[in-house]
């Protein structure tokens, strides 16, 4: 029996009712009177120059109202968190094949589809650069004035003395992994819905499909000339993320909001499912290389590791992105001596950004391929090699950090997940398999990983919450970071209904609004759970403080005696003394005391030494172990995962039921990373740009998953949670990976898998431009 | 131009109507019906988003005419919940976890329902075939799976007493 | 952007014959849609007359003629897997129609309109060509009829004539001694296109491991379905083991004329055609 009333138990979702009707609103559902339709005209070339832009005939179109381009936006032209170098529309220059050259708005979505076809560019192609390789050789072509090496950004990460390291060792194995580009595939494709501040009010509205709400209303006033508190943002219900409506929603936000100031009209923009995979951010393919050194007995001793990620042609998340790649490159284990190295690039490529993960399912790949192939190599099982190195309590990280404030518990979910597939006994099962059959082979593989938790040395970390008792003893909350499918709404509901106690029921969660919500920073990082979830319990502690004081009065007991359950105020000591929340509420609004808080919640301190790469990068960790069984098709290359088993330390569960549905999506998703999805760039020129040729795996292709919840209660979580959406899919991936080397003893270093990659060992198909050359 | 009549069910209300012969029976629902809980994700039948059920079949709306749709019995999941009264399957979905973003939520619904009318008693196997035409990024479609197999528990158990 | 178009809905075969007769050239008539309106939404086709076919009820019939199983070209493919006719008379169909796509486009889309769509990976056709089924045209001048084989004429041209319209879909009833197999190679499990696939018909022989007849019909390996015919007949009157097939089966190679497209190589493809004619042959030899 949890010690909990609310937290820690599977409540239903407090926002299924109107998804399960249909009666949510999500972007392009909204309409207003007076609405017209924007949508953007975007480049023919991966990389040229624009001549000029006449756009007479799209005007003098019938039903047209506006015509724009990069010389109308009025306050800045780039934007971007990091680095602002990607524009709202292209001045003289297109960068990749999805930049915004000219906007139309019009009456209706054909007329201003017709008439981006009448808008006439003039472009002079320039030489592209399409591989991270080819863009770091000299004289390759550039993207970016402030990066004449095409170098985004680099990190490093060092440790020790690499090459005493390397000396010590009695193995030295290298080996070089790829990843490829991958899609959000959020199921809703972006919309955003502007109203002009004329004749609409002092300020600028807009509706969208936002996840970082504050981040893109900067954007917007920055472009737009506006104070920030001239723009408000208001996020519709959002039909999937994952990292993924951030930048590509600054663009659209940015010139919706153009086309309405323009027009004085409400401007709606909903991007087809090809125009999102074409103008949307990816993920980051990496080029991994990976070297280290170890004992026979099985020790790491060092590791040097070299990594290459494409950034395509805008900064956007890329440095943060990396940063995280830098600190967990070596794995969940104790290494003595390290030197890694992150270069992030600019080409000619589809930018790429966040998507969870942010960094880890590239080296979670190459690592925990790695781990089993110097297993391997050494005739060691591949589950005692990372036993003897894992991370144990006290350990020190890659980046010198001491793990000395939480559970270190790699072990412990591994052994959880080993046991619950009963790991021996199927490998040996397998091998049988394998000894009798020559056209179907089996096989188990193992991933684990660890992962800081919230933002790190990434930057500021801190979040607001809004809890506000209504004198019927009725509740709203709202906060300002967002629900985006992943139940944050219900985690905090219930974090608000367990300090109250009163039932969820009770609690309504307004709308996200940037000029009613505590800027909260963005909703990533998998950091809604403790932030946000910490600020909520700041807010509604205090008012139970405050409620509990006038009960104590009214009761005549101690404040610290009573307690709340179920809408009743209680003393522990005598449960005859009792008031309803409500009565109690009356009573406390009848002396004039505050009944809404602001809770805030600051997460401890990290540190980053960039000069060094040492730092104590996260304030705690989130452990895991993924199991995956596999058959493999010996003839066609086809692989079936049989069963999926995954085990993750979330410190504690605020909603299990939840936790569950972010554990099987994202092995789902991780299934696809490593079997079957890729967003095919042909010299900067997607081919895939829908779901009949970008595969997301469908119900026949997800085995059955099992969920292992593992509970270490953090300090710095509230009831000790910890995070879950990202770990969920960075091991599926290698686990798969080594369940198919088990199988058919073919080692794959770049995914996806697919049908080919398994059969051959690598791929047929011509899919990349080849290493060191530039095209074009 | 509004030149076509149309005379069709939707969510039992008998519907008279001029259309355009150009539009998709999606943006009919959604545009002139308002019934948006139909969703668009990919417009070409890959995803299932826009799924409803037409004369008893589940069909993705973005690859019907909507004149194709003449004489039609076309169900949404507007239609499903009868007086703010959620179908079993509906509660299923809930009570499941089954519902994460939501996006596809109509869609699988309806895809899931399609099934039932047909096949009160699907195993797992065909559970996961009707579905397989709608796409989730969320959920993992395990939830949604056990929602549907709930369903068939529930109403199963609900009918023995 | 779906372009502007005028939309006919005829009620009889007649008349729809009748309204190809007079706009033949402008008129792009629709069955299921799955495939048509996916055209009509990315500009593929501007037409200005498109014709709705699915009033036409006497083309959704399913019937046993003689010996003969009669399939309108309205039939869908999930009425191709829910008939009772279909299950016990043309299971090879059945095994095809089972891996169209999803459960919506098995509802809408008819076997009709995968024919005159004609891709060379469409799923429902290599069993109809291993079969030897035959189509039937009609026009208002008359009816024709020519086996699916020689109406396919490469990707997305087939025999049809702009005022002609497919009738019905004739095959021989299955017959004691009879099996088939398909098999079909997608990257997904659902939703997926086909990267190779291939559908087989035998008559078993009086011998055991013996075939009397064989067909073969591959898909998504050439530019239009195609018979395998060298290795159909390699295959016949002959003690067949597992060597021996793997030996045969390798003449696919020769048979098929593979593309390299975004799902796979060519050669990739080829191989497939031995591995999934292989494995075809097998379940029925030796499994079934």
């Amino acid at each position: 029996m949890s010690q909990f009333r609310s937290v820690n138990h599977p409540v239903r979702r407090v926002d299924a009712y109107e998804k399960v009707t249909g009666r949510a609103k999500y972007a392009a559902d909204l309409r207003f009177d007076g609405m017209v339709w924007g949508k953007v005209l975007r480049s023919r070339y991966p990389h040229a120059r624009i001549r000029s832009i006449n756009a007479e005939k799209a005007r003098s179109l019938p039903g047209v109202l506006a015509v724009l381009t990069a010389q109308d936006v009025p306050g800045a032209k780039t934007f971007g968190i990091v680095v602002p170098n990607q524009y709202l529309l292209a001045d003289d220059r297109v960068r990749y094949l999805g930049d915004g050259v000219a906007l139309v708005a019009a009456e209706t979505e054909s007329i201003a589809q017709a008439a981006l076809a009448l808008i006439e560019v003039e472009y002079e192609e320039l030489p592209g650069v399409f591989d991270p390789l080819a863009a770091l050789e000299k004289g390759a072509p550039t993207l970016h004035a402030e990066a004449p090496d095409n170098l985004a950004v680099h990190h490093h990460v060092q440790k020790g003395d690499l090459a005493a390291g390397m000396a010590e060792a009695d193995l030295v194995l290298e080996r070089e992994y790829r990843t490829q580009f991958i899609e959000h595939a959020y199921i809703e494709p972006e919309a955003v819905l502007a109203l002009p501040t004329h004749p609409f009010g002092h300020y600028l509205t807009i509706y969208g499909s936002f996840q970082n709400i504050y981040n893109i209303r900067r954007s917007v006033a920055k472009v737009l000339a506006l104070p920030l508190n001239r723009v408000r943002l208001v996020q519709a219900t959002l039909g999937g993320s994952f990292g993924g409506k951030d930048e590509v929603m600054h663009a659209m936000a940015g010139r919706a909001a153009l086309l309405a100031q323009a027009t004085g009209r409400p401007v709606k923009m909903v991007n087809s499912r090809e125009e999102s995979i074409l103008e949307s951010y990816k993920r980051h393919p990496y080029i991994l290389r990976y070297q280290a050194g170890v004992k026979k007995d099985g020790t790491i001793s060092a590791m040097k590791i070299e990594v290459y990620a494409d950034a395509g042609a805008y900064a956007s998340m890329t440095p943060f992105v990396t940063w995280r790649s830098v600190v967990q490159a070596t794995g969940p284990y104790q290494v003595p001596h390290v030197r890694t190295d992150i270069y992030g690039v600019y080409t000619n490529n589809t930018y790429t950004g966040a998507m969870r993960g942010f960094g880890s399912p590239q080296v979670c790949f190459a690592n925990e391929s790695f781990m089993d192939e110097i297993a391997l190599e050494l005739g060691m099982d591949p589950i005692e090699f990372r036993m003897k190195n894992a991370l144990v309590d006290g350990s020190v990280t890659a980046t010198g950090q001491v793990l000395n404030r939480h559970r270190v518990s790699l072990k412990e979910v591994l052994s959880q997940a080993l046991e619950a597939v009963q790991y021996q006994d199927k490998v040996r099962e397998y091998r049988r398999f394998n000894e009798t059959n020559a056209e179907k082979k089996r096989g188990i593989g193992v991933a684990v990983s660890y992962r800081g938790v919230s933002l790190g040395g990434e930057g500021t970390d801190a979040a607001g919450a809004y809890v506000s008792v209504q004198q019927d003893g009725s509740v709203i909350i709202h906060s300002g970071l967002v629900e985006m499918g992943q139940g944050l709404r219900t985690i905090y509901t219930q974090i608000v209904a367990e300090e109250l106690g009163i039932s969820a029921d009770r609690i309504v969660f307004l709308d996200t609004d940037t000029s009613v919500n505590l800027d909260s920073g963005p909703t990533v990082a998998s950091r809604s759970t403790i932030m946000g979830g910490s600020a909520m319990k700041d807010a509604a502690g205090r008012l139970r403080l405050t409620i509990h004081g006038v009960a104590a009065d009214k009761l005549e007991v101690a404040q610290d005696d009573l307690t709340g359950e179920a809408g009743i105020i209680y003393s522990r000591n005598n449960p005859e003394k009792k008031i309803t929340f409500e009565e109690a509420v009356r009573h406390t609004a009848l002396r004039g005391l505050r009944l809404t808080e602001l809770g805030w919640y600051q997460g401890p301190k990290v540190s980053w030494d960039e000069e060094h790469g040492q730092g104590d990068a996260y304030f705690t960790y989130v452990y895991a172990a993924n199991v995956a069984e596999v058959e493999v098709d010996a003839e066609t290359g086809q692989v079936e995962v049989l069963r999926f088993t995954a085990a993750h330390d979330v410190g504690r569960a605020i909603n299990p039921e939840n936790v569950r549905g972010q554990i099987y999506g994202g092995v789902a998703m991780a299934l696809g990373y490593g079997l079957l999805e890729e967003v095919e760039m042909d010299k900067g020129v997607t081919r895939n740009l829908n779901f009949d040729e970008y595969f997301v795996a469908t119900t026949m292709d997800v085995p059955d998953i099992q969920a292992i919840i593992v509970e270490n209660p953090d300090e710095f979580g509230p009831y000790g949670a910890k995070s879950v959406g990202e770990p969920t899919l960075e091991i599926g991936a290698p686990a798969i990976a080594n369940a198919i080397a088990f199988a058919t003893g073919k080692r794959l270093r770049e995914l996806p898998m697919d049908l080919e990659r398994v059969l051959l060992g690598h791929s047929l198909r011509e899919r990349r431009t080849k290493r060191g050359s530039v095209e074009r | 131009m509004k030149s076509t009549p149309l005379r069709l069910r939707v969510n039992g209300k008998t519907i008279e109507t001029m259309v355009e012969p150009n539009q998709r029976l999606l943006d009919f629902l959604r545009d002139e019906l308002r019934l948006t809980g139909v969703k668009e994700g990919c417009g070409v039948g890959e995803c299932g988003a826009c799924t409803v059920i037409m004369n008893g079949q589940a069909v993705n709306s973005c690859l019907v005419l909507v004149g194709q749709a003449n004489g039609a019995d076309v169900l949404t999941v507007e239609g499903l919940a009868e007086d703010g009264e959620l179908s079993p399957l509906q509660q299923s979905f809930i009570d499941h976890g089954a519902v994460h973003c939501g996006f596809c939520t109509p869609g699988m619904v309806m895809s899931a329902q399609a099934l039932l009318m047909k096949n009160p008693k699907p195993s797992r196997s065909e559970i996961k075939t009707a579905l397989s035409g709608n796409l989730c990024r969320c959920t993992g479609y395990q939830q949604i799976v056990a929602a549907v197999e709930g369903v068939i528990k529930k109403v199963g158990a609900d009918s023995a007493k | 952007m779906v372009n502007d178009f005028r939309l006919v809905r005829p009620k009889t075969l007649p008349e729809a014959l009748g309204l190809l007769d007079e706009f033949g050239q402008e008129i792009e008539p629709v069955a299921g849609g799955t495939d048509l309106l996916v055209k009509l939404e990315d500009g593929r086709i501007r037409p200005s007359q498109v014709m709705d076919l699915s009033a036409l009820n006497e083309l959704k019939q399913i019937r046993l003629v003689g010996e003969d199983l009669h399939l309108g070209a309205l039939v869908t493919h999930t009425a191709v897997l829910e008939s009772p006719l279909t299950r016990t008379e043309a299971p090879l169909l059945v095994m095809g129609c089972r891996t169209v796509g999803s459960t919506q486009i098995r509802n809408m889309g008819t076997l009709g309109g995968n024919l005159a769509t004609a891709s060379p990976a469409g799923d429902s056709i290599p069993a109809l060509v291993a079969l030897e089924a035959k189509v039937v045209l009609a026009s208002k001048k008359g009816e024709r009829t020519l086996p699916v084989e020689d109406f396919l004429v490469g990707p997305g041209k087939t025999e049809r004539r702009r005022e002609e319209l497919i009738k019905e879909i004739i095959l021989p009833c299955a017959r004691e001694g009879e099996k088939g197999f398909y098999n079909k190679l997608g990257q997904r499990n659902a939703l997926a296109i086909s990267i190779a696939n291939v559908a087989v018909w035998v008559r078993l022989g009086e011998r055991k491991n013996t075939l009397s007849r064989v067909r073969i019909a591959f898909g998504a390996l050439a530019p239009t379905v195609k018979r395998g015919r060298m290795v159909e007949d390699a295959l016949t009157d002959r003690e067949l083991d597992e060597a021996s097939l793997k030996g045969i089966t390798q003449l696919a190679w020769k048979e098929v004329a593979p593309i390299t497209d975004i799902r796979a190589s060519a050669q990739y493809r080829r191989d497939m055609a031995i591995a999934l004619l292989y494995q075809s042959l097998y379940h029925i030899l030796f499994l079934s």
